[in-house]
């Protein structure tokens, strides 16, 4: 309860700091959905010349491309801007202030961050998302979507434990800002189709760096008819990350020595 | 003259020489360059595993598009652009004002200062893709071709720079001009032809891009080192680049006229 009501003190505070710049403010808006529209439009293209890529049609892909932007920008809403100020936080030794307060560290510090930019790049998706769906002979029922919501979210789980396990690096080495965009570059994979690896790249981007769940999955279990084992696996693997991500961090902190005075 | 020309060289290699020192950055944010690119070979690798050809594209000539245009993407990708606003905006322009060099050019030299060493970087890395990839990377063995394709790179390059500089020129009038770059950048994206070859897009997209100078910058060059152009066609898209090379040197001498009458030297 404490949580949640500290949580929207914080949403508030962020609307209020970020539409001060308003031009900046829309300017980001126009640009995520720019960018959003630009992975559409080179599918679009791909798709005048020919007829499916592995098997995946256009309106596949299309699904895919909305459900890897939900994902990428409800991690971004929720936790980006946080997890991103962690390495300077740890450098400049105001790491101080945040242990001594009574709430999680881990929890206080990914979440202290709101980006309501971002709130855009949730929503508008949908639209091409539901467009697709119609040109699909998909029947969707109430379990599908639900089971869906949930690999999202294990989507958004995957990205930031991710994302932590890296950041908490900088408790040893200075520069971990260029390991982190190397970081989002490599999440930029989840927009294709996981039928165009194969082999070991495969296995790889489904258990070592889960690349293919955080889209592909969610994706699957909504237009194939595919047996509910990639709902397990996908949601145990997320599991399983965030866990390793939690402990890795607590082990980080014991190497934190306030840098400052 | 001379002695002008040894200064600009003097801030070309002193950028070369900083950037030194962060060598390991340098091949860091090449990587960043270079995961994408492996995520559109391998969707490449797939899509041609049905098909043979693509819009006139068989695979070879796909995978050798990508890789070099993401080569040379980055060679006349805007750059400093944030360090010449924050010049305009805090007043540091002053200074550069009272010194024997043009700003321009002074900006250019640390324009390539900073490309020389990241091309090399790119040289390296792609060098390594290309043997990855070397059964479907295709090697141009014609040196006129050759030839003409770095004279196209290096125009572009130039090109690219006097883009970058009048996208940098209007923090003279704009309080903020970083979102402006996030805009343009996707437009860049599809206009220069790094996000598809423009051959591939619908007729329309593709009419209005040949009119405007960002193909210059990395289609046509591309294009040259595939062959894809005939020699006397190539003569004529060259002297377009001059062409645009001129109209934007006039451009940016005009804004700048404009700007610094209104540069109100903050902080100076």
């Amino acid at each position: 309860m404490k949580y949640i009501k500290f949580y929207f003190n914080i949403m508030k505070r962020e609307i209020c700091s970020q539409t001060e710049y308003r031009i900046s403010f829309w300017l980001d808006i126009i640009g995520n959905l720019l960018s959003f529209l630009l992975v559409l439009f080179f599918f679009e293209v791909i798709y005048l010349h020919i007829e499916s890529i592995g098997g995946w049609t256009k309106y596949e892909v299309i699904i895919l491309v909305c459900l890897s932007q939900i994902v990428d920008s409800l991690y971004e809403m929720f936790f980006g801007s946080g997890v991103t100020q962690i390495p300077r936080h740890i450098l400049q030794g105001t790491m101080d202030n945040i242990l001594t307060k009574p709430i999680n560290s881990q929890f206080f510090l990914s979440i202290r961050k709101f980006r309501w930019q971002e709130l855009g790049g949730t929503i508008y998706p949908i639209i091409p998302l539901v467009y697709a769906l119609n040109h699909l002979p998909v029947n969707i029922s109430f379990i599908k979507v639900v089971c869906t919501c949930i690999l999202i979210i294990s989507g958004v789980i995957i990205r930031y434990s991710f994302a932590i396990t890296l950041v908490t690096t900088s408790f040893w080495f200075v520069k971990s800002e260029a390991l982190y965009s190397l970081y989002q570059e490599l999440f930029t994979l989840t927009r294709y189709p996981a039928s165009i690896y194969k082999g070991a790249t495969k296995l790889i981007f489904t258990f070592v760096i889960p690349v293919i769940i955080v889209a592909n999955f969610p994706a699957m279990i909504l237009i194939r008819s595919t047996t509910f084992l990639h709902f397990f696996l996908g949601l145990s693997i997320s599991i399983f990350f965030f866990f390793i991500s939690c402990q890795f961090w607590r082990f980080g902190k014991k190497h934190y020595t306030s840098t400052s005075s | 003259m001379r002695h002008k020309l040894q200064l600009y060289k003097k801030v070309m290699l002193n950028t070369i020489q900083e950037s030194n020192v962060y060598r390991a950055n340098y091949f860091l944010s090449f990587l960043c360059v270079v995961f994408p690119l492996v995520g559109i070979l391998l969707l490449w690798n797939k899509i041609y595993s049905d098909t043979s050809l693509v819009g006139g594209y068989n695979k070879t000539l796909m995978i050798t598009y990508f890789i070099l245009a993401t080569l040379i993407g980055e060679l006349v990708a805007p750059c400093i652009w944030r360090e010449i606003s924050i010049d305009i905006k805090d007043g540091g322009l002053s200074k550069h004002l009272l010194k024997p060099l043009q700003y321009h050019w002074y900006n250019f030299s640390i324009y390539m200062g900073d490309k020389v060493p990241y091309s090399l970087a790119g040289f390296i890395v792609i060098g390594i893709l290309v043997f990855i990839f070397k059964s479907s990377f295709y090697f141009q063995t014609n040196l006129c071709n050759l030839i003409l394709f770095f004279l196209a790179v290096s125009l572009g390059i130039f090109l690219g720079w006097q883009i970058s500089y009048l996208l940098s020129l209007t923090s003279f009038w704009l309080e903020d001009n970083s979102g402006l770059f996030g805009i343009t950048n996707v437009g860049f994206a599809i206009l220069m032809g790094s996000l598809l070859p423009l051959d591939l897009f619908p007729r329309i997209v593709s009419n209005i891009a040949f009119f405007l100078p960002f193909p210059y910058l990395l289609y046509f060059p591309v294009k040259i080192y595939l062959g894809k152009i005939p020699l006397d066609e190539i003569v004529y898209h060259i002297g377009f680049q001059f062409m645009w090379i001129l109209i934007l040197l006039l451009v940016n001498r005009i804004v700048w006229r404009k700007g610094i009458r209104k540069y109100s030297a903050v902080g100076g």
